[in-house]
């Protein structure tokens, strides 16, 4: 089973600190929530773990290595960042034809993640002409290309209507009982507290607090994952690492 | 690496902008066979002969399959970034030393099939225009080896100038624009701006026409074998700047 673990992580962009110091460990088998507002660094963190940006400091590993240093990483790691990362003129089938190649998936495989995000009878389409859902559910099917035992997703619930949000929680759900280790960021708060195990929440790019779910709540005395999200990220509250919780870690 | 090649080339035949000016390009192939075998012997031009043969392969394997290749390759790389595919490409292979290096064979590939199926249209063109003019063929002729040698080799070249263009700019109409600069405005005034003529000679522009035109008068420069090494060092400057520049960028931001 894998696990993803961030250490001490520091970026900088300019004068602006998007990542600061930042340290949890995720436990595998198991969906984290990662919630923080906007501008927190959630998105930072998970290029940081992808290796698509570089850290000033500190280290974002996937079992145990960086990213970049992972053999066939699609076929270990599934990442969704952005739906808009296809080419609009080339059909949804051509577009994770093309993704799959570097990995030498079979054609099968695309067509089953096709199938599986519900996307087959609209794979021969261009991807200029989906809609925001359907790009999102293309970029599903991308990062479930190598069926592979991490998922890092950055909001991958956006777009969708409220049957594909329950559909995508149903998948996840399935997806984290195979013992597949899931990251998903969401600014959906209740969605959130329906589907991940566990929450690592930011602010400002430090660490407000990481634990299971339930604990975090109990702990905290708040009523819902949203009554502690607001009260912990408030622009009166300073972020205090590892204060709000009894361990950065998770597993 | 060759699933990586493979990836690139599927990216070509799945963009339109990319292949249709290939395609344009083979086409014109033909068609500059027939208007010079057409156009030979009027007014005042030289009559067909046997000696044109090699001519006629320059000319319809030229300019255009390079300007062609160097654009089919400026907007797949530069493309990467303005359609953000470069996300999912290095996602896929996080070294990217090894996709530019990808790029670069897959383009220089493209470059050779290209300009050798545009040998081959012409030549068969050629064939057909000069037996209906009775013209013999001399397939021997001297010329005709060097001409079927080096328009693939220029093109491939070219597609490795394209890929450094796309990858250093990573905007597709600023690195077309460049590219259409330098071609017809900046190669053109840079005798007037400088007193060494010579200068002239070691641009990309004119050194490909050294390689294509050989000794012919038009384009007396430098010698072949030097004017190729000055545009495979061009080639090699572009692509290594666009390498460095692509391994040290952030990936998935807004530009790029």
């Amino acid at each position: 089973m894998s696990t993803i673990a961030v250490e001490a992580l520091t970026k900088r962009y300019r004068t602006v600190t998007a990542v600061d110091d930042l340290t949890f460990e995720l436990a595998p088998g198991r969906i984290t929530g990662f919630a923080g507002p906007n501008g927190a660094g959630k998105s930072t963190t998970m290029r940081l773990l992808l290796g698509l940006a570089r850290p000033d400091s500190g280290r974002a590993t996937i079992n145990g290595r960086p990213y970049a240093e992972l053999r066939d990483p699609l076929r270990h790691v599934g990442a969704l960042l952005d739906p808009n990362v296809f080419h609009p003129g080339r059909s949804g089938r051509t577009a994770l034809r093309i993704a799959a190649r570097p990995a030498q998936i079979p054609g099968q495989r695309v067509e089953e993640v096709l199938h599986l995000t519900g996307l087959g009878a609209a794979a021969h389409r261009r991807a200029g002409g989906y809609s925001q859902g359907m790009r999102q559910r293309l970029a599903l099917a991308a990062a479930l290309l190598g069926d592979p035992e991490t998922l890092i997703l950055d909001e991958p619930a956006n777009g969708l209507d409220p049957e594909g949000v329950a559909w995508l929680r149903g998948l996840l759900r399935r997806l984290a009982a195979e013992g597949r280790t899931i990251f998903v960021s969401s600014h959906l708060l209740a969605e959130l507290a329906q589907t991940a195990d566990d929450v690592v929440v930011i602010n400002r790019g430090q660490l407000v607090a990481a634990g299971p779910m339930a604990d975090l709540l109990e702990h905290t005395g708040a009523s819902s994952l949203e009554d502690f999200f607001l009260g912990a990220t408030s622009p009166e509250v300073r972020p205090a690492p590892a204060t709000a919780t009894r361990s950065r870690s998770l597993s | 690496m060759r699933s990586l090649v493979s990836a690139e080339l599927l990216k070509l035949r799945s963009t339109r902008s990319a292949w249709i000016p290939l395609a344009a390009a083979l086409a014109a192939a033909v068609l500059a066979v027939i208007a010079n075998t057409s156009a030979a012997g009027h007014a005042g031009g030289t009559p067909l002969s046997p000696a044109a043969l090699p001519e006629l392969l320059r000319a319809s394997g030229g300019q255009l399959v390079d300007g062609a290749v160097l654009l089919a390759w400026i907007v797949l790389s530069a493309g990467e970034f303005r359609h953000r595919t470069s996300v999912t490409t290095f996602l896929g292979e996080p070294n990217r030393l090894r996709v530019v290096s990808a790029k670069l064979l897959s383009a220089m590939l493209t470059g050779a099939a290209v300009g050798l199926l545009a040998e081959a249209l012409g030549a068969a063109t050629s064939a057909a225009a000069l037996s209906a003019h009775h013209v013999p063929l001399a397939w021997n002729h001297p010329g005709v080896l060097g001409a079927v040698v080096t328009v693939p080799l220029l093109a491939a070249l070219f597609g490795a100038l394209g890929v450094g263009l796309g990858l250093l700019l990573r905007n597709t109409a600023a690195a077309v624009g460049l590219a259409l600069m330098w071609a017809f405005v900046v190669e053109g005034i840079i005798p007037a701006l400088t007193p060494e003529p010579g200068i002239v000679r070691w641009l990309p522009e004119a050194a490909a026409n050294a390689v294509l035109h050989g000794a012919s008068p038009a384009a007396a420069a430098l010698p072949a074998g030097v004017a190729l090494t000055v545009l495979a060092g061009y080639a090699a400057v572009l692509a290594s700047a666009g390498a460095a520049l692509t391994a040290r960028r952030e990936i998935g931001t807004a530009s790029g």
